[in-house]
């Protein structure tokens, strides 16, 4: 049944949704996660990439993870001679995280997650409203 | 053979089918709203699905028979570059939207044509059996 499918792909999208929003939230959460010792990294911002893929039995493109990776590029410098993981100069390495980003692909997480559950509604509706005809 | 929309009950099972195909589709480019490189598909207009299930016509028995398969019109790809975003993606929630309210009003048109008919074709018997 083709109601189905449209279903399944739906529960895909969301799911691909939350595990950007999950990323998200661990960007957020360690925004301040410094290292202890100057020579040791603070943490690194990840990335969370989607790719299609043909669900051969259900004959969709379902919306998958491809690679949760980790943003190259420099970790910003701040003054702050008394912190333990401050260098020789006085600057700590922060981690690469910019909350801007973080909340901006958020909202869009958040959007996306909102239209596959539209989607999912409007569906629902006319499976009801089929099996409604059949009781008639 | 009768054409497979000689009657409106036929006729709206076809519907139904390309609607519910459609409904599939659209999901389809919902759920990808954030693939990179995915390009926005849809099925062709019933119209021509139609026309496609029908434009077999049989003159000889050897001849081989339309299979009338209006509910597996293949999805197509969208040509369009107007609105392509960066990653390569061509799929508009809002317009996506739109049609989703489309096919949702329509598959509710054409189970009401379908529910019409059958109680039609019933008041027929029960007003004989009198």
């Amino acid at each position: 049944m083709n109601l189905d499918r449209a279903l399944v792909v739906s529960a895909a999208g969301m799911s691909t949704q939350t595990a950007r929003l999950r990323i998200v939230a661990e960007n957020i959460a360690n925004r301040d996660s410094t290292g202890v010792s100057p020579d040791q990294d603070p943490y690194r911002r990840r990335t969370i990439t989607f790719a299609q893929q043909l669900d051969r039995r259900a004959g969709v493109q379902l919306p998958v993870v491809r690679r949760v990776g980790t943003e190259p590029g420099e970790f910003p410098l701040q003054f702050e001679p008394s912190h333990p993981a401050a260098n020789a100069d006085g600057y700590v390495r922060k981690p690469n995280v910019t909350s801007l980003i973080e909340v901006s692909d958020m909202r869009e997480a958040q959007r996306s997650y909102n239209a596959n559950l539209a989607v999912m509604e409007t569906t629902r509706a006319m499976l009801m409203r089929a099996i409604e005809a059949m009781r008639s | 053979m009768v054409s497979p929309a000689a009657d409106p009950i036929s006729l709206a099972e076809l519907r139904l089918r390309w609607l519910e195909r459609r409904q599939t589709v659209l999901a389809q480019n919902v759920a990808n709203a954030d693939t990179p490189g995915y390009v926005a598909r849809d099925v062709s207009p019933f119209g021509v699905a139609l026309a496609a299930s029908q434009a077999m016509s049989i003159t000889d028995p050897l001849h081989l028979r339309g299979t009338g398969a209006v509910g597996e019109a293949r999805p197509r790809r969208e040509r369009r570059s107007n609105d392509i975003a960066p990653n390569g993606n061509s799929v508009s929630l809002d317009e996506q939207a739109m049609r989703i309210a489309d096919t949702d009003q329509a598959h509710a048109l054409a189970l009401n044509l379908h529910r019409r008919w059958i109680s039609l074709v019933r008041s027929t018997f029960s007003s004989r059996g009198v």
